[in-house]
């Protein structure tokens, strides 16, 4: 076969790079997955805010029924598309856990205010951690595609 | 493949649509690349023997817990390699 020229050459990188995309999406998480653990997450975050005797059932429910989603999506992604493994973003994600240990001594605050009572704290709360979680899983996700759809993993990610 | 890493086997569209889908992932299911490519899997096996009979391609056939096996698709290092030099071929033409 004799080389392309410049306008077959370039359809077929577009068609590469298009199929490259469809295959990297294919191996991420969905949206709806990140909304709705986000929202369980951030439901059972804000639910540690009340009395252990009222609100710590339901929130160690939410948290398990997120775990319980994740594990779900892990193991149907395994099935089907095997990911590049990618250890620079276990260290980007090390940033992610410094906010996460202020949550915390914030919670004490509150508790301590006496403000945890308002049903609109609850809600600020839930949703505000919500936001937080979900930004995040998605932002990890578009920083995954983004290396992948250019190559730039380390050799030894390839396995 | 020439001295500019331009690859006849791989350029064939449907082959290198297979090796861009493999590019991004350590494996892909048969039927996952099946249906990311959009073929049946006659054809679809057709194009990937030729990819393996190459060495640029790799079949490993898994048993599950529930079901029947599973074949797992991937791109051995040889054929990541050519992979690579196929596409910078492919920039370098259109300059």
């Amino acid at each position: 076969m004799q080389e392309p020229g410049t306008t077959a050459a370039a359809e077929a990188l577009v068609a590469a790079e298009q199929m490259k995309a469809r295959s990297i999406t294919a191996s991420l998480r969905p949206l709806w997955h990140d909304l709705v653990v986000s929202v369980l997450m951030g439901g059972a975050l804000a639910l540690t805010l009340l009395p252990i005797a009222v609100g710590g059932a339901v929130a160690a429910g939410l948290f398990c029924l997120a775990m319980l989603l994740e594990v779900v999506q892990y193991r149907r992604n395994r099935v089907r598309v095997r990911q590049v493994l990618d250890e620079r973003s276990v260290g980007a994600s090390a940033l992610f856990y410094l906010p996460l240990a202020l949550v915390v001594p914030a919670m004490s605050l509150l508790r301590m205010s006496g403000l945890t009572a308002e049903p609109w704290v609850l809600v600020a709360c839930w949703v505000g951690a919500a936001a937080a979680i979900f930004s995040y899983a998605r932002l990890t996700q578009r920083y995954q595609a983004r290396r992948l759809r250019t190559g730039d993993h380390g050799r030894y990610d390839v396995l | 493949m020439d001295a500019h890493g331009f690859d006849p086997l791989i350029h064939s569209p449907l082959r290198l649509r297979a090796c861009a889908a493999l590019d991004a992932s350590v494996a892909v299911e048969f039927a996952a690349l099946e249906e990311l490519l959009g073929v049946s899997a006659p054809t679809l096996s057709k194009q990937l023997k030729v990819l393996v009979d190459a060495g640029y391609v790799g079949l490993e056939r898994r048993p599950q817990h529930v079901g029947r096996p599973r074949t797992w698709v991937s791109l051995t290092p040889r054929g990541r390699h050519a992979y690579t030099a196929h596409i910078a071929a492919l920039r370098s033409i259109i300059g």
